[in-house]
């Protein structure tokens, strides 16, 4: 059974009546949800921002974008540099959404099979068994995944688009929901393999952390100061709640209007005299598919130019690579995204 | 943060969540902040006093050139008048009846300057006192809608010392006796210099001794003074009059022309004098010349729709002049860090435009209104569409322009600013839109009339700050 086939499964068993009961027809045959029907991703949202605003101070915004990436069925890399709390996020993350979490560290030593998991000989039984590695969980966070090698870091690559891995000559599917979190310090990088476009292309979206303000640099010392507020929390949703979830997102409708801007923003990426590589039509799936999880996770069943604006920036600009003269003048990937969002006209009347 | 989980329940704010509280940068610029309370009403004197000085000048000209009579100490006691009548009318904004009540006071204090003009057995004609009233009314109503800031502020002196160094020197060239004109210059300057200083302490930027913006105003002033005087330099009264004899000239081809047309038509031939009002002294003014049966009130028609298009023309063309050079000037400026560059133009073009826009969206209003009369059943999602047209060009005609790249939700942050009475039923409309444009279902009727009732109110909210956009943008 595939992956797909297990999510749908695990879709019907335990909420075959959502499917039948949200969708509506348009008068021009468009099917699109009900505005009520995201009601559950919104509660689950704001729960889950809650729990994790408990233990991360002022990450809100960080915090929802890892959540949209999970209901988008994406993978996040977190580039940053260390002590801001990539870790804590992941770790609150999954355990407010009931998952199970898994933590690789990432060396120059790690192997494949360290990730994957091995086949091994039982001699009990007299037969190949198979022993699953850290990926086969929900949540995995690769740590420092450009200090593995680009062999170990191939061996993602299956598991973060296909949602499955490949041991020996045996397919085995990864457990739905499956969201991998990679960090990678931007400013140390001796010794490490940067990542390959085909690689970075696969993150759905790549987040920054930053600097804690004054206050809320204070108001972490003060949370800390006791205990740990991370054992506290709660989880708000469960493993396959998550999976009809990110299947009612899928949903959100999306007007033709919206979806031309979406073409007009990526496609200006390849036009730009400054970038040498543009996003791919990968990036405006990804694009479409976290406006539409932004939206209902803001408590729409349709999504507006401002969701994919609020997206465009994390989705789009670790796909482009910028020319060498560009970057000396200081024109980053993020500023080439920036221009674009305030030159590309919106959907609106004239 | 605070979230909300009802459909089209959010506000701007609560769709950009980054603009609050992560601090990222936000795709709509941040108007400068406003000069309040004492400085304002300083800063507004200064900017009056300032606007009367170049107006007197003006009429001082005119008046000489045109004999129009005009006893300009009468006139310029109706800028404060009006001014301040605007201001008043600000602070109390009657809901219903507003502009009529404004024109009303407009006319009452035309008809006492008239009445104490005639009292006074002043030389002034009533109808010289009643179009100078106008004009000064109309620039103390444009006083009083000015959201005062630094680069308004700014503009407004760049504009007052063009227009006040071409009148002293078409005033010179002509002979208009000007005994002042020295002191008055002097006197802007310093008083502008005094505006600007204050208008940037204001925007928490220091004073005078601050910053580098001074050093590029002086270099632009110095640029329009030498300029003025190389063009002192090589334009004489005799190159003045050669201008107007080439004028005079054309105008007669066009006249022959138009001549030659009548005379297409048999028989009679009419005689036709050049009734042209800009010709320059000193050069023969009449000239028979043969024609057609075309009646003179005809010609007299064309021969102004022929002057309005080569003015216009001309006023465009100087325009797009003014916008190259200009362009150039702030590509060239672009690399200086924290200096503001105002267009020069700017004051004087964000007012017709807010003009022709005002003028443009009833006219547009007009039509939709004729169209939609005569469509028995539009459906409801082009109506919160129209309606929402009408908000945009409303918003246009307030000098608050949107930008192609913003969303709606972006442009009712920058149009509150522009309208703050208005917030309520500004959110109403864009609710109302986004959930029609980007949702997959109409409204329902009752919705729309709602609407329309939004609308109602907020088309009667008389404008705050004319230029707050259009300033904004200029900055580099």
């Amino acid at each position: 059974m595939s992956a797909r086939e297990r999510d749908d499964k695990v879709r019907d068993d335990a909420h075959g009546d959502v499917r039948d009961n949200v969708w509506h027809k348009s008068t021009e045959g468009t099917r699109y949800l009900d505005e009520g029907a995201v009601e559950p991703v919104t509660r689950i949202a704001n729960a889950f921002l809650a729990g994790v605003e408990r233990v991360m101070v002022g990450k809100t915004d960080v915090a929802e974008l890892v959540l949209v990436a999970l209901l988008s069925e994406g993978h996040v890399l977190l580039e940053d540099v260390p002590g801001l709390g990539k870790t804590m996020l992941a770790k609150a993350a999954s355990v407010s959404l009931g998952c199970r979490f898994q933590r690789i560290q990432c060396t120059p030593d790690l192997l494949p099979s360290d990730v994957t998991g091995v086949q091994f000989y039982d001699q009990h039984s007299g037969t190949f068994t198979f022993r699953p590695g850290p990926l086969m969980s929900n949540l995995v966070l690769v740590d420092e995944i450009n200090r593995a090698t680009p062999r170990t870091q191939s061996a993602l690559l299956e598991a973060m688009q296909e949602q499955q891995i490949t041991v020996d000559v045996e397919t085995v599917p990864l457990p739905g929901p499956f969201m991998l979190m990679a960090t990678q310090n931007p400013v140390e990088l001796e010794g490490t393999f940067p990542l390959p476009e085909a690689q970075l292309d696969r993150f759905l979206f790549r987040l920054r952390m930053g600097y804690p303000t004054f206050e809320q640099e204070g108001e972490i010392l003060s949370r800390f100061q006791e205990e740990d507020p991370l054992p506290g929390l709660s989880p708000v949703a469960e493993a396959d709640e998550l999976i009809v979830l990110q299947d009612l997102c899928r949903r959100v409708y999306v007007a033709p209007t919206v979806r031309d801007y979406i073409v007009a923003l990526v496609r200006g990426t390849r036009e730009d005299v400054d970038v040498r590589l543009g996003a791919s039509p990968r990036a405006s799936l990804g694009l479409q598919r976290a406006a539409q999880s932004l939206a209902a996770v803001r408590g729409r069943a349709y999504i507006l130019p401002d969701d994919v604006k609020y997206v465009a920036t994390p989705v789009l600009a670790h796909r482009l690579i910028v020319k060498t003269e560009a970057r000396l003048r200081g024109r980053v990937a993020e500023a080439v995204v920036e221009e674009l969002l305030s030159s590309v006209p919106v959907p609106v009347e004239a | 943060m605070e979230r909300v989980n009802g459909v089209g329940t959010m506000s701007a704010a609560q769709m950009r969540p980054d603009i609050e509280e992560s601090g990222r940068a936000a795709p709509v610029a941040a108007a400068p902040a406003s000069v309040v309370g004492t400085e304002r009403v300083v800063l507004l004197v200064i900017l009056m006093v300032m606007e009367l000085m170049w107006l007197v000048v003006v009429f001082t000209v005119l008046n000489t050139t045109l004999s129009l009579g005009l006893d300009l100490r009468l006139l310029m006691g109706l800028l404060p008048a009006s001014l301040g009548t605007c201001l008043v009318l600000g602070f109390w904004r009657p809901r219903r009846g507003g502009r009529l009540f404004s024109w009303a006071v407009a006319a009452a204090i035309g008809a006492a300057a008239v009445g104490g003009a005639v009292w006074a057995g002043s030389s002034t004609t009533p109808v010289g006192v009643l179009v100078g009233g106008a004009i000064l009314w109309v620039a103390g109503m444009r006083l009083g809608w000015l959201e005062v800031r630094f680069p308004v502020v700014l503009g407004e002196f760049q504009f007052g010392l063009i227009v006040l160094l071409v009148a002293l020197f078409v005033g010179r060239q002509l002979s208009v006796d000007l005994p002042a004109g020295v002191i008055v210059g002097i006197v802007f300057v310093v008083l502008g210099l005094l505006g600007l200083g204050l208008a940037r302490s204001g925007v928490g930027s220091g004073g005078l001794s601050r910053g580098r913006w001074w050093l590029f105003l002086g270099a632009g002033v110095l640029a329009i003074v030498v300029v003025g005087l190389v063009v002192a330099a090589l334009v004489t009264p005799d190159a003045l009059r050669a201008v107007g004899r080439g004028f005079l000239w054309l105008w007669r081809q066009i006249d022959k022309l138009i001549a030659a047309v009548g005379g297409w038509f048999p028989e009679k031939s009419v005689s036709i004098s050049d009734g042209t009002e800009w010709s320059t002294p000193g050069v023969a003014q009449e000239e028979t010349v043969g024609g057609g049966v075309l009646p003179e009130s005809v010609l007299r028609v064309v021969r102004i729709a022929f002057t309005v298009f080569v003015i216009m023309m001309a006023s465009l063309t100087m325009y797009l002049l003014t916008t190259r050079a200009v362009g150039w000037a702030r590509r060239r400026a672009k690399g200086s860090g924290s200096i503001k560059v105002e267009r020069l133009h700017g004051a004087f073009g964000a007012d017709v435009r807010a003009w022709l826009s005002r003028w443009w969206a009833r006219i547009a209003q007009r039509v939709l209104w004729l169209r939609r009369s005569r469509e028995a059943d539009p459906t409801e999602a082009t109506s919160v569409r129209d309606l929402y047209r009408h908000l945009l060009r409303w918003a246009a005609g307030r000098g608050c322009s949107r930008d192609a790249a913003q969303t709606p939700f972006e442009f009712q942050t920058v149009l509150v600013e522009c309208c703050p009475e208005g917030q309520g039923e500004i959110d109403i409309l864009t609710q109302a839109y986004v959930h029609t444009r980007y949702g997959p279902r109409v409204r329902r009727t009752d919705d729309i009339q709602a609407l329309r009732v939004a609308w109602g109110v907020l088309r009667r909210i008389k404008p705050v700050g004319v230029r707050s956009v259009d300033t904004t943008q200029e900055e580099t």
